[in-house]
């Protein structure tokens, strides 16, 4: 009944005017940048972060989210029409998709995407409003040990993700470390300005983002920027028959990605492919995967925009990001002063709760969008690339200075781009070192805390049971991939 | 099987790894511990310590990867163009303001780096210098450096 109550003031205040048009600039942009290659909704979400200072932090919230999940949608298109998956988690969708693309069924194969996203995505968002706020209300007994696990749970299972745990890792402990900079939150000592006065305010957030997802990926895209021939969209309203084929994926898709993406760190990306191999185990014939099987398209879709929702029940209630995006959003929460976490439910109650009722027109939005103006959207396609990055470039520079009308900071954006761009050659995650920025006042301020509170015994963090449980949490976060490769190296060794 | 050194991850590796050492030395000048609390230079020595040992695990894993994997695609050509012309753009911004500076940034990717005709790229570059101008200075009131244009 509560939560009826606190969704009805949610819609009283995601339906006022200025949050409708948050909502679908938000899942335009987002639809948009799903589309376009060599920018995603981590760098989308980075270079609009100076223009939303003067908004609300609902407004800015709701215009995030929607450009997270409406990428989703875009890079469906992508993938469908020409074989280049726009996002990580639509690589399933493009096996399927685009076979069915070049069997004329592109249209087909757009339209079930979009409906099955839809219907993921309000399946998945009426999850968020089950389970984010009891797990915000457990968490509230969280102390400063809690609470320092919790930070070390999150990077660690953000770090775990990629390709090589070392590297996740590093990039958590660098971002620590300049988190680090400035003036030392308890004793007010200035620490590694290098005699710089500039550098007493630290590292802003929005210029590492900028700089890692914005400068630092056109430097690592920039050198694929031709035209791409696109097939033709028509007839998206899928045949009876489509339907029959596709509802089963589209409610498996639905609940695994939800489940996947609760999972601190796990995403979109792993959701779509287990939807897909579900998909493919569960098939009479499998054979038809690979060749244009409209349930491969169907559940992966499915999948990808439940954990959208999904990722976003960590972040809101325990303030632990879901996914890269989610770390970014949630740096964007800190920065307009709201602290993300299970305080969020009762300081903030009324932003949570539109964000969430918001998430439901979004889809609502985009599936109108996406049925009529499908081919559209492709159309954007054909813009070459080139004619893109620089003014991305010109809109990083625009928006690191108004952080603070400082050169400095724009020098660190040249730098730091540097760094984002062999981070993105060499395959070093960027996430968790912009995770860990953001995150590391909060790491410093509980570990003294609870040092201050246990008179400087370590113990304090595993004798507390939730504290402890987070902690372990966090060690198999990084035992179980290590484990897996272990195995999978003996079980080479010994074939 | 083959074992080839990935020289990419092991220049990252190096670049946190001195990282790591710059934190070090920075916290042999703070305060570690403070009674029985952790000092200023406590956590600052940890993630300096930490990223040390974590790099030079990545070193070795890159100094020993069985087949290092492919190194990104296309050369270096035109992510430095592309750098330079960003720094650039940043060096000016003082020196001509930022419209004309963007602006010249703007036209040099287009026309260098992308080898685009010159009016689309003048009317292109001088539409988003513009289109910025207005965006942060006019609507934002973000006081963007005027260079020669200012007061």
């Amino acid at each position: 009944m509560e939560t009826l109550s606190q969704l009805a003031m949610g819609f009283a205040s995601a339906l006022t005017p200025t949050h409708i048009a948050m909502c679908f600039l938000g899942v335009l942009l987002g639809q948009i940048v799903g589309v376009l290659p060599g920018i995603g909704p981590s760098a989308a979400i980075a270079l609009l972060l100076p223009v939303t200072f003067g908004l609300d932090p609902a407004s800015a919230l709701i215009m995030f989210a929607g450009i997270y999940y409406g990428s989703q949608y875009g890079g469906t298109l992508t993938s469908v029409l020409v074989s280049v998956p726009g996002e990580s988690s639509t690589v399933m969708t493009s096996i399927d998709g685009y076979q069915m693309a070049l069997q004329g069924r592109a249209g087909a194969a757009l339209g079930i995407a979009a409906i099955g996203s839809f219907i993921a995505g309000t399946v998945g968002t009426i999850g968020l409003m089950l389970i984010a706020p009891p797990l915000a209300k457990m968490a509230l007994a969280f102390g400063p040990p809690e609470y320092f696990a919790l930070v070390v749970l999150g990077l660690t299972a953000l770090a775990a993700v990629g390709s090589s745990i070392t590297k996740g890792l590093v990039a958590g402990v660098a971002g620590l470390a300049l988190g680090t900079m400035g003036i030392d939150p308890q004793v007010g000592v200035p620490r590694l300005d290098f005699g710089q006065i500039w550098l007493l305010d630290g590292i802003e957030f929005i210029v590492l983002t900028v700089a890692l997802f914005g400068l630092g990926e056109v430097l690592a895209s920039c050198n694929g920027a031709s035209q791409r021939p696109v097939a033709r969209v028509v007839n998206v309203l899928p045949t009876r028959e489509d339907w029959r084929a596709s509802r089963a994926p589209i409610a498996r898709g639905s609940v695994i990605g939800f489940l996947i993406g609760v999972l601190p760190a796990t995403g979109a990306t792993i959701a779509s492919f287990v939807a897909y191999i579900v998909e493919k185990k569960l098939a009479k014939d499998p054979s038809r995967f690979g060749r244009g099987a409209i349930e491969g398209v169907a559940g992966p879709e499915a999948s990808n925009n439940a954990a959208a929702a999904g990722a976003m029940v960590p972040m809101l209630s325990l303030g632990v990001p879901g996914s890269g995006t989610t770390a970014i959003i949630l740096g964007a929460l800190i920065m307009f002063g709201v602290r993300p976490g299970p305080e969020m439910f009762t300081t903030n109650a009324e932003l949570v709760w539109a964000l969430m009722a918001s998430m439901i027109i979004g889809n609502l939005i985009l599936l109108i969008m996406n049925l009529p103006l499908a081919g559209l959207f492709a159309r954007l396609l054909m813009v070459p690339y080139s004619w893109l990055y620089p003014p991305i470039l010109a809109l990083c520079i625009a928006g690191v200075y108004s952080q603070s009308n400082s050169i400095e900071d724009a020098w660190l954006l040249v730098g730091f781009g540097a760094l984002g761009y062999l981070m993105k050659r060499y395959d070093w995650p960027m996430a968790p070192m912009v995770l860990g920025l953001v995150l590391s006042p909060l790491f410093e301020t509980a570990m003294r805390q609870s040092l201050t509170l246990s008179l400087g015994d370590p113990a304090i963090f595993v004798t507390r049971p939730l504290a402890a449980g987070l902690l372990a949490c966090a060690a198999l976060a990084l035992a179980v991939p290590l484990l897996a490769a272990l195995w999978r190296r003996l079980a080479w060794k010994f074939a | 099987m083959a074992r080839r050194v990935a020289w990419g991850d092991l220049a990252v590796a190096a670049g946190f790894a001195l990282m790591g050492l710059v934190w070090l030395r920075e916290a042999g000048g703070l305060d570690m511990w403070n009674r029985e609390t952790p000092g200023p230079g406590f956590l600052v020595a940890a993630f300096g310590g930490l990223l040390l040992a974590l790099a030079a695990i990545a070193a070795v894993q890159a100094l020993v990867t069985p087949a290092a994997p492919p190194e990104g695609d296309g050369s270096l050509r035109k992510p430095l163009l592309v750098l330079a012309a960003t720094l650039g753009g940043v060096l000016g911004l003082e020196v001509a303001g930022f419209a004309l500076s963007v602006f010249l940034m703007l036209l040099a990717l287009f026309t260098l780096a992308e080898r685009k005709k010159p009016l689309p790229s003048l009317l292109a570059a001088a539409g988003v210098a513009a289109a910025l101008h207005f965006i942060f200075a006019v609507w934002l009131a973000v006081p963007l450096p005027m260079g020669p244009f200012g007061d």
